[in-house]
């Protein structure tokens, strides 16, 4: 039911864990689909330097949170503002139906830790 | 891709446990593990749980080869990423070794006094596991000192080295639910999770007592296995019961896969199935009795294939159908005791109400990750599921994902749910009546906990509301497949 790019981010996720001294901490928390997304950033000079997550739910969730890490590493606050979720189901050639909405939130979890980081500021 | 498709589609519901991902699978596949054993059956359950886990390599010294080859063709039928091979004598000092699994009856172990040998001066990391009937003990070893320290107790302590029968009921009954734990030990030495160093046990599966040992107590664990007898127990009486008697499994994937398995070996007469499902890729990481070949085939076809080839005279009437408001008290009806094998709540309640109102014992389990649960519902007698959680909540449990699951952990509480079966049938032992089990595989622990009859229960209480089966709600939208 997933396509390669989801199984491969499923099974082997870029930059699973947490970030010591994280400056932002996102959560997302859905209770319909079960998914707990928490995204670590890491940012110096306006730019993230190093974004990390620790995911429980399903191989969706778990493929987007890793999809979500690679595309914001290196990028600017506003440039990974700009990532939506949608971004990140196309990044992975798209999902299936029934995990669009409701596993397919990483990037929310990303605005999340940014909002925080700008809190802590 | 760190796995292929089919590997990954295989072991679904581990690589979605963060502990395990893709990578620790990996590592699995990679690992090799030496089981010293007396027989084949003896060692099946835990080949098949090995073979579950994904544990790439197993080698096998046994003391008897006979019924090896078909072993080894249905794992590969199983799966077949698993090297399954015996292993010569020269083979031995096999360096790609990482651990060593010594299986089997007090007689068998004690054999090993002499000849645990340690080659180039390492040592393997060991588990011994060793039963006398219904009770068993399961240590692991680091260093060789402590290993022969404790074979040399086991035979000074051991002096009944005739009167072995292995094929009654509780000797199964500890081979299964032993081997699966190993495999469990196996699956926890190759990722280092947990501290195995630690997990020392003694079962006493009769009773349903489990017991911690530490450095201290030892000794007078090994003596109370040597020493418990079970001679008042009359094997050939429950062999007639149990082949008179006839089991409900509502649900042929990662419980009733066990639970039947036991049963079939027990030498049950009548085993119904109930599941609406077939075969896929993703249930092999737990469901033991499909295979490859039966892909795509129904589940309860696929189950008695299995059961008849471990007995044929085994009765095995299927249905291939949901268990539902509609069907519940007819099938039910027909059968002496049912296993409720479902991970989904609203089944459970059904069945709960059901087996209740029709005064039907049923033996409940449920798994997620590395947890598990089982306790026994004996109408009128004890607890029940409402006495516990009266009404289904609105959304409670009823998550649509995908849930990891370590295959074994199913395993270990179908094989309880079967040991329950047979006390219940037979009149022996202690159940788990009136309390629930909780088992923890990273901590290797088995916790008791004491329930009481509610007598407020809406169903099982002094004034019951539900006096009929009811509509129950399914508050899970998308739906998947929700049977572990
Ligand atoms: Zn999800
Ligand atoms: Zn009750």
């Amino acid at each position: 039911m997933y396509n390669d790019i989801v199984l491969d981010h499923f099974s082997d996720p870029r930059n699973v864990g947490e970030i010591a001294d994280a400056n932002g901490i996102g959560y997302v928390n859905n209770a319909a689909d079960g998914d707990k997304i928490t995204i670590y950033i890491k940012v110096e000079n306006n730019i993230l330097t190093d974004v990390k997550f620790k995911t429980f739910g399903c191989g969706a969730a778990i493929a987007a949170s890793s999809m979500v890490t690679v595309l914001a590493k290196g990028k600017t606050l506003s440039e990974a503002l700009e990532i939506k979720n949608e971004d990140v189901s196309f990044a992975l050639g798209g999902l299936p139906e029934n995990k669009l909405k409701c596993s397919n939130t990483a990037a929310d979890a990303l605005h999340s830790a940014i909002s925080d980081y700008k809190l802590r500021e | 891709m760190i796995l292929s498709k089919e590997q990954i589609n295989r072991y679904l519901r581990h690589i979605i446990i963060p502990e395990i991902s893709g990578q620790g699978q990996k590592k699995l596949l990679e690992f090799s593990v030496l089981v010293y054993g007396e027989t084949v059956e003896e060692i099946s359950p835990m080949i098949y749980y090995l073979s579950a886990t994904g544990i790439g390599n197993i080698i096998c010294h046994l003391h008897n080869v006979q019924g090896f080859e078909s072993l080894i063709s249905n794992i590969k039928d199983y799966n077949p990423d698993i090297s399954l091979k015996l292993n010569d004598e020269n083979e031995l000092n096999n360096d790609e070794v990482k651990f060593r699994i010594f299986f089997g009856n007090i007689n068998y172990i004690t054999n090993f006094k002499k000849n645990v040998s340690v080659k180039n001066n390492i040592f393997i990391p060991s588990i011994i596991s060793v039963y006398n009937e219904w009770d068993s003990i399961i240590a692991y070893f680091d260093n060789e000192i402590s290993l022969n320290h404790f074979i040399n107790n086991l035979s000074n302590e051991y002096t009944n080295l005739n009167n072995i029968n292995k094929y009654n009921c509780g000797y199964i009954i500890s081979y299964s639910i032993l081997g699966t734990l190993c495999a469990i030990e196996c699956f926890k030495k190759c990722l280092q999770i947990g501290q195995i160093q630690n997990d020392n046990l003694y079962l006493d599966l009769f009773s349903m007592e489990f017991n911690k040992i530490e450095q201290n107590n030892l000794e007078s664990f090994i003596k109370k296995l040597c020493t418990v007898n079970y001679e008042n127990i009359n094997n050939n009486h429950i062999k007639e019961v149990m082949s008179q008697s006839k089991v409900l499994i509502i649900g042929a994937g990662g419980l009733g896969s066990p639970a039947a398995y036991n049963l079939a070996l027990a030498g049950v007469g009548t085993i119904g199935l109930i599941d609406n499902d077939k075969v896929e890729l993703s249930n092999l990481n737990r469901q033991i009795i499909h295979s490859v070949s039966r892909i795509g085939m129904p589940k309860v076809e696929s189950a008695k294939i299995f059961l008849k080839n471990i007995n044929p005279d085994l009765n095995v009437i299927t249905y291939m159908d949901y268990f539902n408001l509609e069907n519940a008290v007819e099938i039910i009806k027909d059968y002496d005791i049912v296993i409720s094998a479902v991970d989904n709540i609203q089944t459970r309640y059904l069945l709960n109400d059901a087996c209740i109102l029709a005064n039907k014992p049923l033996v409940e389990a449920g798994v997620l990750k590395f947890n598990g649960t089982n306790t026994t519902i004996i109408p009128n007698e004890g607890h029940c599921y409402r006495c516990l959680f009266p009404n289904l909540g609105a959304g409670s449990g009823a998550s649509c994902s995908e849930t990891g699951v370590l295959g074994p952990v199913p395993g270990i509480m179908g094989f309880i749910q079967s040991a329950e079966v047979i006390k219940i049938i037979a009149k022996i032992g202690i159940t788990l009546k009136n309390k629930i089990l909780m088992f923890d595989a990273i901590d290797f622990d088995f916790m008791n906990v004491n329930l009481e009859k509610n007598p407020n229960c809406p169903v099982c209480g002094k004034n019951p509301s539900i006096t009929t089966l009811q509509t129950y709600d399914l508050t899970c939208k998308t739906k998947e497949d929700n049977k572990i």
